[in-house]
């Protein structure tokens, strides 16, 4: 009874160090409509980071704030590719992810860079009295709730509105005096800051950061926003938010479960990406339905009489 | 307060030579102007609009706006002097954004966006105002997302959001072309309301003919990408559609049905 207790514990520390990652996924795939796939390496490239500050002796606290601060620029190239070299927006994600595939192996310097034996942020944490029982808990729920609460003022900045514009009606906010492409490279650049907090993280719960860790990173975390959607309806910027981060959670206990019931690890990535598939085509069958519906209206303008 | 000299402007077509959308368009506004713009279909009339907002570069020709040469600038960099309403009402607000939050971004409009406040509590109250000002309710929905709303009170909004932070010039592309008869008629006096209101010069495409005669100080009519009449109050006080069209064949040489500028438009 403990033990599948403790086990669910455990799937709630993912849910929630991952979500992180999804909050940044909701931000380029739902406020900028931007499906980037520079997450596939900017999430390494933040465990990267962390772990070779971490073993080069600097603070677990700086060397975990300094990650967000690559996977900003990792993102903005990825927004430079796409807005100032006009290469398509997923092709960008991909020649970023691909080229971040090298930095983050540098980084490293291998392959695989256990932190055991190094102090992380759980760590500091634990020789602060808190029981490693709840640390990782712990940490999570705050880092959550701040991100959560900072990405939510911030979609009602000004900035903050223009950027949700972008996706929403981007000629219309351009013909307001925006600039859209920096608005975009900001936009990605914050969202993938996010994801290598996330990826910083997740090295520091797992004592590890491996090169390989970032795949079908994207695919997770489109994955929780899909599932945020259905249980809570992103009526404003505050519920998209925790849809994401309740997707996450969500997702993390599907996948448990999946496994519980005998699927092999290795099989989870395709059901994941199934999961995905469906959800999508549900999505654009309605999508077709509201482009007849925005034809009609315009036909039904054509006949005016002198 | 607008002047276009010589405009050319060519598309390209997927096979050979492409066509002049605009050629040697030369066009001058003074403040307070209000100029209906008609033409067929494919006379060039949007691609007159969209090179003045600047959405793309023109081939050879100068755009200036208030003494300032603006030929070269972006779009966004145009934007401060500039509103636009176009035909489809989905095309000038932001549907899941609530109304209070588009106003907040025309109020922005062509201005800095820091990390202060969107809505700020005193906007609202301007907001408030503004919109009651409308007279359909929508003082009292600030918080509801915009795509709620018909697509009358869509464009009522977008028309406002256009000026709420008093541009120069107003540039309206069939503004009233996807609305029904009624709706089209409100939205109508609404413009001519805000116009009389705010001083600033305003180019209006229709393809109501009658329209075009009947409100504004000076109607230009185009023909593959010509200017082809250019006639202002009070001589055009005075004229019926079939005398334009009388005015056109003069000018031109050629007949201009009118089924063909209002079937095709
Ligand atoms: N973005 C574009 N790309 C290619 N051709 C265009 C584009 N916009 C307009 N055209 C062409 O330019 C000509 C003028 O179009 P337009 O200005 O939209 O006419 P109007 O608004 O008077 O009906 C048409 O032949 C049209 O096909
Ligand atoms: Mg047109």
């Amino acid at each position: 009874m403990n033990l599948a207790l403790g086990a669910v514990f455990r799937v709630l520390e993912q849910g929630l160090v991952y979500a992180v990652m999804a909050v940044g996924v909701y931000l380029s795939s739902r406020v900028l409509d931007f499906p980037d796939l520079t997450v596939d390496g900017s999430f390494p490239m933040g465990a990267a980071i962390a772990a070779r500050l971490l073993i080069g002796g600097i603070h677990p606290l700086v060397g975990t704030l300094l990650a967000p601060v690559a996977g900003f620029f990792a993102g903005a190239a990825t927004g430079i590719l796409n807005t100032k070299l006009r290469i398509s927006n997923l092709l960008a994600g991909i020649l970023t992810m691909t080229a971040l595939y090298s930095v983050n192996l540098r980084v490293m310097g291998r392959a695989n860079v256990p932190l055991l034996r190094t102090g992380t942020v759980l760590t500091v944490l634990q020789e602060k009295g808190i029981p490693p029982t709840i640390s990782a808990f712990l940490l999570f729920c705050i880092v959550v709730v701040v991100v959560k609460f900072m990405v939510d003022v911030f979609l009602r900045t000004e900035f903050g509105l223009a950027l949700r514009a972008i996706g929403d009606n981007e000629s219309m906010i351009r013909s307001l005096g925006v600039n859209t492409d920096s608005m975009k490279i900001i936009g990605i650049g914050i969202a993938n800051a996010l994801v290598a907090l996330s990826g910083a993280l997740v090295a520091q719960y797992q004592g590890f950061a491996d090169i390989g860790m970032g795949i079908g990173t994207v695919v997770a975390g489109l994955a929780s926003v899909i599932i945020g959607e259905a249980i809570i309806p992103p009526r404003s910027v505050g519920m998209g938010t925790l849809g994401a981060i309740t997707g996450s959670v969500v997702y993390r206990l599907a996948v448990f479960l999946a496994l519980r019931l005998g699927f092999a690890p290795t099989d989870l990535k395709l059901v994941t990406a199934l999961l995905v598939i469906a959800a999508l085509s549900g999505k654009s069958i309605k999508r077709g339905i509201g482009i007849e519906r925005r034809k009609a209206v315009r036909n039904a303008g054509t006949e005016i009489s002198v | 307060m607008l002047e276009l000299k010589s405009l050319c402007k060519k598309f390209q077509s997927g096979t050979g030579n492409g066509r002049m959308a605009l050629k040697d368009v030369s066009l001058s506004l003074q403040p307070n102007d209000f100029v209906t713009v008609i033409g067929s279909n494919g006379a060039g009339k949007s691609t007159l609009l969209n090179v003045i907002a600047g959405v793309f570069p023109v081939d050879s020709g100068q755009v200036t706006i208030d003494g300032e040469d603006v030929t070269h600038l972006p779009e966004h960099r145009r934007a401060l002097v500039l509103g636009r309403v176009f035909q489809d009402p989905m095309q000038g607000t932001a549907g899941s954004m609530s109304i209070e939050e588009n106003m907040a971004m025309a109020f922005k409009r062509g201005m800095r966006r820091g990390l202060s406040k969107g809505v700020s509590a005193k906007d609202k109250d301007y907001f408030r105002e503004k919109l009651a000002s409308l007279g359909l309710g929508l003082e009292d929905r600030l918080q509801e997302p915009v795509k709620l709303l018909s697509g009358g009170q869509r464009q009522a909004l977008a028309l406002l959001m256009a000026t709420l932070s008093q541009p120069k010039l107003l540039l309206l592309d069939e503004h009233t072309a996807a609305l029904d008869p009624r709706t089209a008629q409100e939205i109508q006096e609404l413009t001519n309301d805000i116009v009389r209101r705010g001083s600033l010069s305003v180019l209006m495409v229709t393809h109501n003919l009658r329209l075009a005669l009947a409100v504004g100080t000076r109607t230009i009519m185009m023909h593959e990408g010509e200017i082809a009449l250019d006639v202002s109050d009070p001589e055009r006080s005075e004229m019926t559609v079939s005398d334009l069209l009388e005015r056109f064949h003069d000018a031109r040489g050629e007949r201009l049905s009118d089924d063909r500028i209002l079937l095709e438009a």
